[in-house]
């Protein structure tokens, strides 16, 4: 929810359970092409967001990316409302970058600066979320998909098409997400549908 | 409502700070503490002016974040409330409202109300911990514990590690919030085989990050914003007391 609506959300026990299980390896040599190709990544996104001369404050754009998750790619969500969610991001994020103003300078603590970091994490990952979200047109666990109902108003999922748990990889900023299933298979029980009548 | 705010403002640990004065009309007494300095943040990004640094984060007294000196006393006028929970509705129409960052020599100012608050962190990895692996909850009536000593140990364990006892004490001391770690603690069975060298080491730990003594002021228990009182202290010197046999 926290991460649908505001951007931040819990790692994954699996990442610090991957990092646990690197420690003790060196790390990498500040000197290393690894660690300068990261650095100049990070500096380079750091000098564009510092160049932002608008008057918009960062939390205005935030909130509105919020309102569009909010509203469209929520706990009800239909194929219409989350397809129409996507150029409104990407409008969103053409005015962020025409509009937004980060007063102050990269070389001290800039809440405003750290702020737009994070909007430009949560705008990637509010396309992912969607994309996501379009792709699975079947209503599952606590998402409910409008178009996937049975007469009755039930949820209806669709096992034959998406009994699987699924992980994007990102390919960089506005590359395509490519999907990586897994087959769910159950060996002792039946998979049975909960009715809430 | 209007409001005259004065601001401290310090460009980094080693510039000179400075109050700066901000007007604010048309305020709705609704309005909490924090969405103010917010209203005046966004207000200096329209001017392209540096925004006020603050420390916030859940903003329903819980997080520990927020902490600022407000008109002299830690997290406002009012008391068992965190910053975030003021609202403006406490102040007078055109009040003088002056805002500093938490005034202590172990919580060196980052920027403008922002303080470096990892001496705490530190004090806790010197001992506030129970080191054996405890797994999953267990059945609730394995262990016997009287409810007055649950209920007590809770009550220390509600600190939330904002450092207002260290804000509001004149030796700069942290004693309440040892205090309370060390209390929760050795009030239950998981942590009294580490008692002993569990207060040993955090009062050692405080000691060597510059925080003051305890001069038995009480000022700490005034000011927390979780209510947390000085019985705690006494618990912590009983515990260093007798790990000292």
């Amino acid at each position: 929810m926290q991460g649908l609506a505001d951007g931040f959300f819990i790692l994954p026990y699996t990442l610090p359970g991957y990092l646990a299980g690197k420690v003790g390896e060196p790390c990498p040599d500040v000197a290393s092409e690894v660690f300068r190709e990261a650095r100049s990544a990070v500096v380079q996104r750091i000098t564009a967001l510092s160049a932002l001369q608008g008057t918009v404050p960062v939390d205005h754009f935030h909130r509105k990316l919020g309102g569009l998750l909010w509203e469209h790619a929520g706990i009800e969500r239909s194929a219409g409302g989350l397809a129409s969610v996507l150029p409104e991001i990407d409008q969103l994020e053409a005015s962020f970058l025409k509009e937004a103003g980060i007063p102050g300078s990269d070389k001290t603590v800039n809440q405003e600066l750290e702020k737009a970091i994070h909007l430009q994490d949560y705008l990637t990952l509010s396309r992912l979320m969607t994309t996501d979200a379009l792709h699975r047109e079947e209503s599952c666990g606590s998402h409910f998909r409008t178009e996937s109902q049975t007469a009755e108003g039930e949820a209806l999922r669709n096992d034959s098409r998406f009994q699987y748990v699924a992980a994007w990889e990102y390919g960089g900023e506005r590359e395509t997400p490519v999907l990586h299933t897994e087959p769910l298979v159950f060996e002792n029980i039946q998979v049975t549908d909960r009715k809430y009548r | 409502m209007r409001f005259v705010l004065k601001i401290w403002r310090q460009a980094g640990p080693r510039s000179k700070g400075y109050f700066q004065r901000f007007d604010t009309d048309q305020v709705s007494g609704d309005t909490s503490f924090l969405e103010l300095l917010d209203i005046i943040n966004n207000r200096l990004v329209k001017e392209g002016s540096e925004t006020i640094a603050y420390d916030h984060d859940c903003r329903e007294g819980i997080c520990g974040a927020c902490g600022l000196y407000i008109n002299g006393r830690p997290h406002g006028p009012d008391d068992g409330i965190t910053t975030c929970q003021l609202y403006m509705r406490r102040f007078r129409d055109g009040q003088e409202i002056t805002v500093e960052p938490w005034r202590s020599g172990a919580f060196p100012v980052i920027k403008d109300l922002m303080v470096d608050r990892r001496a705490f962190d530190k004090i806790m990895q010197a001992g506030g911990f129970v080191s054996v692996h405890t797994g999953s909850a267990p059945e609730a009536h394995t262990m016997l514990i009287t409810r007055e000593k649950a209920e007590e140990s809770m009550d220390a364990s509600a600190c939330i590690g904002c450092g207002a006892c260290v804000a509001s004490c004149k030796n700069g001391s942290a004693m309440l919030f040892v205090a309370s770690r060390v209390s929760a603690l050795s009030l239950i069975p998981q942590g009294k085989p580490e008692a002993a060298r569990r207060a040993r080491a955090m009062i050692a730990k405080m000691d060597a990050l510059g925080f003051g003594s305890c001069t038995n002021i009480g000022s700490c228990q005034m000011e927390c914003p979780k209510n947390i009182t000085v019985a705690h202290i006494a618990r912590l010197n009983r515990e260093f007391l007798y790990c000292k046999r």
